[in-house]
């Protein structure tokens, strides 16, 4: 049997995979051994391959990466514009520093962490009226959130879903149950407010079914529709009365 | 108004706004200048910390907001069964310290410095309210940037963003850190 060599250190990247090779072989970022590196990288890719482990993509992108450098290493020393020799390694040596510094950083907002989870606020005290003032329209994310936070306490929107949430029953509601609905209330009324039936509707899904059931009607020319303009009421006429 | 009414007042505002709340607007409805304001929140600070008292005043910025003390969370949070506070993943650590220094910032940005997609850590900051979208940037794509919020002073447990270390610092830190090893190799 194969000798699995199985690494159960998660990784949260290439980057992260380089800090833990160079601490290991206690070397410097500004003096990475390269040739001993990307062998000990690609190990670990291959351990991976090896475990049937999905790589992701950032991890075969630095291996790239670490060849190009390895075989930049071995041609002539190159020179930039003020004659000064480019070390191939430079460009990662300071992603590595970089990201590194990031790495002591989230350790260090990470203290307050314990504290923080531990600390509880309390929502505002949702008023019983709701004020949005027409045509303001600076409004940024956090106050839509708010409001909507607001209106789905104040409609009780989630609070009749707890109640019933361990009993939840299907709400079997079909097309063909609103159409006679829609029928039924024709008998009475030859025209019909939709916005008027939509607040009669039970929840979404009523509201839904009924808006598919009006559409039925209309192609099976029981009905016609009619809207004075863009977002005006949509008045349901029956066509059957003549019959 | 005398300090003391003052300090009730200013109590009673943050109890019940729950969120936190702008020196500015306790300065406007209680109608006293700003320096007295801070004065007396500071005061209520104080005491509430000597007494150790359940809830805490937390200076956010130039907000103020009420929470409850963390030396009391086991029992507090009995009361809420389902609620379980989760630690935040090591991925989105690293990405909120990249925003944290780097804000405004896009995607694209954080994932330059980490080197890996941070798609999933901007979500994950973003639900629990410690990052925020702050615009587009006027480049190719426009891509979003993000800032952190008033949640995360609360989470870092700094009063505001000057207060946290300057970067410098921690790169100070990591050289000498390297000088220390080379001196070690030297001998």
């Amino acid at each position: 049997m194969d000798n699995y060599n199985i690494n159960t250190k998660a990784f949260e990247g290439p980057l992260d995979l380089l800090l833990h090779l160079i601490q290991k072989n206690e070397v410097d970022i500004s003096n990475i051994p390269i040739v001993s590196i990307t062998q000990q990288y690609m190990e670990y890719i291959y351990s991976w391959k090896d475990m049937n482990l999905e790589i992701a993509t950032e991890f075969i992108l630095m291996a790239a990466q670490l060849l190009e450098i390895k075989s930049k290493m071995l041609l002539p020393v190159q020179e930039n514009d003020s004659d000064e020799e480019i070390d191939p390694r430079e460009e990662l040596a300071q992603k590595l520093f970089e990201y590194k510094i990031f790495k002591e950083i989230s350790a260090y907002i990470a203290q307050g962490q314990e504290a923080y989870l531990h600390t509880f606020t309390k929502d505002p005290m949702y008023l019983q009226t709701l004020v949005i003032e027409p045509g303001n329209m600076d409004i940024d994310i956090d106050s839509l959130a708010k409001i909507m936070r607001r209106f789905i306490v104040e409609k009780k929107l989630l609070s009749d879903k707890l109640t019933n949430y361990e009993n939840l029953k299907q709400d079997k509601i079909t097309i063909i149950d609103k159409i006679k609905e829609i029928r039924d209330a024709l008998i009475d009324n030859s025209m019909l407010s939709f916005n008027e039936l939509l607040k009669t509707q039970k929840n979404i899904h009523h509201c839904i079914t009924l808006f598919l059931a009006v559409l039925e009607l209309t192609k099976q020319n029981v009905v016609t529709l009619e809207q004075a303009g863009n977002f005006e009421d949509i008045i349901i006429v029956s066509l059957i009365g003549e019959y | 108004m005398d300090k003391e009414q003052l300090k009730k007042i200013i109590e009673a505002m943050l109890f019940a706004y729950g969120e936190p709340l702008e020196i500015d607007v306790i300065c406007e409805i209680t109608k006293t200048e700003k320096e007295l304001v801070i004065k007396a929140i500071e005061e209520l600070i104080q005491e509430a910390d000597y007494n150790m008292r359940g809830i805490c005043i937390v200076s956010l910025g130039d907000k103020y907001q009420m929470t409850t003390r963390a030396q009391y969370y086991d029992f507090v949070q009995s009361l809420f069964k389902e609620y379980i506070s989760t630690k935040i993943s090591q991925a989105s650590l690293e990405t909120l310290a990249i925003i944290a220094y780097r804000q405004p910032v896009t995607r694209p940005e954080i994932e330059a410095i980490r080197g890996v997609n941070s798609d999933s850590s901007v979500r994950n900051l973003i639900d629990r309210g410690l990052i925020k979208e702050a615009g587009r940037k006027d480049v190719i794509g426009k891509p979003i940037m993000f800032e952190t919020t008033d949640r995360f002073l609360l989470f870092a447990g700094v009063s505001e963003l000057s207060k946290l270390p300057d970067f410098e610092e921690f790169s100070i830190l990591m050289d000498e850190e390297t000088q220390l090893k080379e001196n070690e190799e030297g001998l």
